[in-house]
């Protein structure tokens, strides 16, 4: 037990934050989707109770293959997707056009609530292209072959 | 060589709160001269973005949960083990190294790092030190926790001292 506390000293980063504010676009999202793909596909294993030897036996590779690949050594093909998708009993990578099929209506209004705020806030405008697709997800039509845009 | 802890205020997220050390007699922290030594070349600079923004997002987004890490010895890295480093042509060039101590998935010391040049760290000039560096403070910190010199709120994400002790390494 810590009988006194010592204060600790602190030191202001200011490089932290001028690093990522001047990063490219591609970076950023490259980054973010390297964390959304891995952080889903190891939540799912875990809900599934699934260590990664028995998700490499139901991909049919070793457990070295599937290690490679989350690794990130080899790039994430369609087909290992599609490998992982099967094994997972799970949509790992997720179209506009299979979020209108996959998911019941309210969470599919949660999601596209949610995108539909971003794209508001990162635009200033609520009637960009993408803005139009989402309002006709939330209007449960697909936007696809639509001449209303 | 003595060792502070050291908190970085912007780096207290809402999932994770990162530290860093200052070793005694030098100028800034250990990630403070990370950032400051890799933000000289261009070549550099992409990929220290590229860590830091997963230090945000995981602050933020996340927590330290271990996937987002790659164990080295008795202490962590980053980039993630998952991320995708684009090869450079150069056969010795395996990208950056941040070494780093996962405590719990709400706190995070961020150490040093630099440019890996070879296969195995042990055979890295430029990353060896800052690895070796980072497993011993990793042990002396586990040490401290088992001995009651160090405690850990992971509701407030705080790092507790106690006002006696030193760590040397």
């Amino acid at each position: 037990m810590v009988k006194k506390k010592k204060i600790l000293k602190a030191e202001s980063t200011p490089e932290f934050k001028i690093t990522i504010d001047s990063m490219p676009e591609e970076s950023k999202i490259f980054v973010d989707k390297s964390l959304e793909i891995a952080h889903y596909i190891f939540q799912l294993m875990e809900q599934k109770g699934l260590k990664q030897r028995d998700l490499a036996a139901k991909m049919g590779k070793t457990e070295a293959e599937l290690s490679k690949i989350l690794a990130g050594m080899h790039n994430l093909t369609l087909r290992s997707v599609a490998k992982l998708e099967a094994a997972l009993g799970a949509t790992i990578i997720c179209t506009p056009k299979k979020i209108n099929v996959a998911f019941p209506s309210d969470v599919k209004t949660q999601v596209l609530e949610g995108v539909k705020a971003k794209i508001e806030h990162a635009t200033h405008s609520p009637l960009t292209y993408e803005a139009k697709v989402v309002r006709m997800f939330s209007k449960g039509k697909s936007p696809i072959n639509s001449e209303a845009i | 060589m003595i060792v502070q802890l050291v908190k970085i205020p912007e780096l207290a997220f809402e999932k994770v709160h990162y530290y860093t050390v200052l070793f005694e007699g030098r100028p800034y922290s250990e990630f403070r001269d990370f950032l400051i030594r890799m933000s000289q070349e261009d070549k550099d600079k992409v990929e220290l973005a590229e860590i830091n923004r997963y230090i945000q997002q995981i602050g933020i987004e996340y927590g330290a949960h271990k996937e987002h890490f790659k164990e080295e010895d008795a202490a962590e890295r980053l980039p993630p083990p998952y991320h995708q480093f684009i090869e450079t042509g150069d056969p010795d060039d395996y990208g950056l190294r941040l070494y780093c101590i996962r405590l719990t998935p709400s706190i995070v010391i961020l150490l040093n790092g630099n440019r890996k040049t070879a296969l195995k760290v042990h055979n890295c000039k430029n990353c060896y030190t800052h690895f070796d560096r980072a497993r011993k403070i990793s042990r002396k910190i586990t040490e401290a926790i088992t001995d009651g010199f160090i405690e850990i709120d992971n509701e407030e994400k705080e790092i507790i001292i106690d006002g006696d002790f030193e760590m040397t390494i």
